[in-house]
């Protein structure tokens, strides 16, 4: 053990905060070396000192002072504060607390919802495609698949569009009717779905295949259209190709094909 | 030579802090630190008193002034008060409450400027020679005299905040690293390496060879 090193250690070994083996080395060094014992003895003493210091004592009464500033109103917590204590004081009760977990995801959820924005869980079965089954049970009940979603008349590119709509759509006979005329239920059918697809990818997926697959080809043909035409393609495809789904994926293709086709 | 070693091996390196508290024993605090959070005033008083000493002492070695000294630790209690939810008993209470010190001292010596203030101790020690009064605490201090306690007093001031700070907490408070990394915010490592150099620093002021002689045969 070199001079530089030993004396970067004296503190721990002050403290006796070192293993036995370099405990052992600095001792064998202080024992040679003058120049560190004499450094080593300038620490010790130095931290003695420090220890023994007294201890000030503090005004009189300073206690009573700060008690009857606190009676007076000072150090009140402000009104945020004082909601934040009140809720601490329920939530802080143990068999509270997983229901209080509960009750701010959900209200966190209700809020995401609310505002629209996508809700991605990874690892959840909303990452996934949804069973068709579920689907189906939704729409021979009569309500509408993802109903909390916003319903629009028409379709805004890059917003989510209201399956409402698409299912008013389906009744009549579904996207893939070759003329639809104006106010026909699937009038606006490509722009929701295109609004679908930047929303809720693995949704999109499952209302594609719900076209037979002899149409799917002309509604894919819609979509595409639709999306080259308001310039939301490519973010289309991305989300799409983002959702890691293989379906989703191929979609994405197909549509960026179509728009390459349709831009020349 | 000998004698030194001797005095080394058989005294041995190791140096008791005072009042060492051991981390994640049960809060004395927690009781009254309940009662608080449940709407009783009377056991945030309970508060006040228990720890003003401990406050008024770490805010006066951190600032070196009475006066303002006194002014800051009411203001440590005040927002220990006003900040009391956010106290998550993740640590003791007294460490909440050094950490709240601490913060508040740092902040008054930021708000004085750091030269002021220390021309202020400077002037202030020099004048009354009082400021942070010390007595012997047994046969070895006893022998010491005021100007070299002086100069410990005025090394330690004039330290900057990083190295005073932990300095202070551990060889005044007695504080185990553990609770002074927490108080901090900073790697225990860290702590450790300041202190050493804050340790290192204050000797070299103190250095004189009168009084490091090696004891003699």
């Amino acid at each position: 053990m070199n001079h530089e090193e030993l004396r970067r250690r004296l503190s721990a070994y002050l403290e006796a905060d070192l293993a036995a083996g370099e405990r052992a080395r600095i001792e064998e060094h202080l024992a040679g070396c003058p120049e560190c014992r004499r450094e080593y003895l300038e620490l010790r003493h130095t931290v003695d000192l420090l220890r023994g210091l007294l201890e000030p004592e503090p005004p009189l009464d300073l206690a009573g002072r700060v008690i009857a500033r606190l009676r007076e109103g000072e150090g009140r917590p402000g009104v945020v504060a004082r909601c934040r204590v009140r809720v601490s004081r329920i939530v802080d009760l143990p068999w509270l607390r997983p229901m209080a977990t509960v009750a701010l995801a959900l209200g966190a959820l209700a809020i995401l919802r609310g505002l629209d924005l996508p809700l991605e869980i990874p690892g959840s079965r909303r990452s996934g495609v949804t069973p068709r089954s579920e689907i189906a049970a939704e729409r021979s009940a009569g309500r509408p698949f993802r109903a909390s979603r916003s319903v629009g008349s028409a379709a805004k590119p890059g917003s989510s569009e209201a399956v409402p709509p698409l299912l008013a759509c389906l009744r009549a006979g579904g996207p893939a009717r070759p003329e639809l005329g104006p106010g026909d239920p699937c009038e606006h059918w490509d722009s929701w779905m295109v609004g679908l697809g930047m929303h809720d990818a693995p949704a999109f997926v499952v209302e594609v295949e719900a076209v037979p697959p002899p149409a799917r080809e002309r509604v894919l043909g819609r979509i595409g259209d639709f999306a080259t035409r308001s310039g939301s393609a490519p973010l289309l495809a991305g989300t799409l190709r983002s959702a890691g789904d293989p379906r989703a994926t191929r979609l994405a293709n197909r549509i960026e094909r179509i728009s390459a086709l349709s831009t020349r | 030579m000998a004698l030194v070693a001797q005095e080394i091996l058989e005294r041995g390196p190791v140096l008791r802090s005072r009042g060492e508290a051991a981390l994640g024993a049960v809060d004395p605090d927690g009781e009254l630190v309940e009662r608080w959070r449940a709407g009783d005033e009377v056991a945030f008083e309970a508060l006040v008193r228990r720890h003003e000493r401990r406050v008024y002492r770490l805010v006066l070695r951190l600032l070196g002034n009475r006066e303002e000294a006194e002014d800051v630790a009411q203001e440590v209690f005040l927002n220990l008060h006003r900040s009391g939810h956010r106290f998550r008993k993740e640590a003791l209470f007294s460490t909440f409450v050094y950490r709240v010190a601490v913060n508040a001292a740092h902040n008054r010596r930021r708000s004085l400027g750091r030269l002021r203030a220390r021309l202020e101790g400077l002037t202030l020690r020099q004048a009354t020679g009082d400021d942070l009064p010390y007595a012997p605490r047994g046969p070895e201090d006893s022998i010491l005299g005021g100007e070299l306690r002086a100069q410990l007093e005025r090394g330690i001031l004039e330290l900057g905040d990083a190295l005073r700070t932990p300095l202070v907490l551990r060889d005044i408070e007695g504080l185990p690293y553990a609770e002074i990394s927490s108080i901090l915010g900073v790697a225990e490592g860290t702590v450790k390496s300041r202190i050493h150099r804050a340790r290192q620093a204050l000797r070299r002021q103190l250095r004189s060879p009168r009084d490091w002689e090696e004891p003699q045969r």
